[in-house]
C-alpha cells in the first residue's frame, strides 16, 4: 500500500466517522433553520463545484 | 461511495423515527459533501481516465441537481400555510399549465430548442409558484413570461403570460 493510499483510506475513514457524527446530531433536532440549510447548500454547491472543475482540467487537458 | 450516499438517503427516508423535511435534507447533503470530499482526495491521488472523468461528472450533476430540488421543495415551511396564497397560485399555475402543454407537445413534434428553452422557463416559472405556494405572502405581481409560440410556416408569434392576479 503506497503512503496515498493510505491517505485515502485515512481520509474516508475520517470522513464517515464525522459523516456519522453528524447524522446522529441531525436526527436528533427538529429545530433546524433556514439559514443552517442555506450553509449546507452553500457547502454542497462548493464541493459540486470543486469537484467539476478538477474533472473538467482532466477531460479538457 | 454512492451506495453510501444511498444508504444515508435511505436512512433518511426510512428511519423508525418521523424525519422532517429539513432533516432528510441536511442528511443527504452531508452526505454528499462528505463522500464527494473524499472522492475528490481520491482522485487527487489516482487520476481518472478522461472517460471516467466525464462519466463521474454526470454521477456529479445527478445527485447535484436532486439536492438543489430538494433544496428549493424546503425553502416554505409547512407551517406557514396561507390559503390565499395556495388559491393565487393554484390559478396562475393553471394558466401556466395551459400554455405550457401545446409547448411542450410542440418540442416532442418538432425538437425545436428554442421552445424547449421557453417551455423549460415556463416550467421552472410553475416550480417557483409552487415554492410559493405555502408562503406567509406572495408577490402581488408575478413576472409576466414571454413565449413564443411557433406558426405553422415557422416564425414565433410572441404571446405574453401572466399569472397570480
Amino acid at each position: 500500500m503506497t503512503p496515498a493510499t493510505a491517505l485515502a483510506i485515512l481520509t474516508m475513514a475520517d470522513g464517515l466517522v464525522q459523516l456519522g457524527l453528524n447524522i446522529s446530531q441531525t436526527l436528533k433536532r427538529t429545530d433546524i433553520t433556514q439559514e443552517e440549510v442555506d450553509a449546507m447548500k452553500a457547502k454542497v454547491d462548493a464541493t459540486h463545484q470543486g469537484l467539476q472543475d478538477f474533472l473538467k482540467g482532466i477531460t479538457n487537458g | 461511495l454512492a451506495l453510501l450516499l444511498i444508504l444515508c438517503l435511505m436512512m433518511a427516508g426510512c428511519g423508525g423515527q418521523q424525519l422532517t423535511e429539513r432533516q432528510k435534507y441536511m442528511i443527504a447533503a452531508d452526505s454528499y459533501v462528505t463522500t464527494t470530499t473524499v472522492l475528490l482526495a481520491y482522485l487527487q491521488e489516482h487520476p481518472p481516465t478522461k472517460a471516467k472523468a466525464q462519466e463521474i461528472a454526470a454521477w456529479d450533476n445527478v445527485a447535484h441537481n436532486a439536492l438543489n430540488k430538494w433544496y428549493s421543495l424546503i425553502q416554505i415551511e409547512p407551517s406557514k400555510a396561507n390559503p390565499v396564497a395556495q388559491v393565487k397560485v393554484a390559478a396562475a399555475k393553471s394558466t401556466f399549465d395551459a400554455a405550457l402543454a401545446p409547448l411542450l407537445s410542440e418540442r416532442t413534434a418538432s425538437g425545436n430548442a428554442r421552445i424547449a428553452t421557453q417551455a423549460d422557463t415556463v416550467s421552472q416559472t410553475i416550480i417557483q409558484l409552487e415554492a410559493h405556494k405555502t408562503a406567509a405572502s406572495v408577490p402581488a405581481v408575478i413576472p409576466p413570461i414571454t413565449i413564443d409560440i411557433p406558426m405553422k410556416n415557422g416564425a414565433a408569434c410572441p404571446t405574453t403570460k401572466e399569472g397570480g392576479k
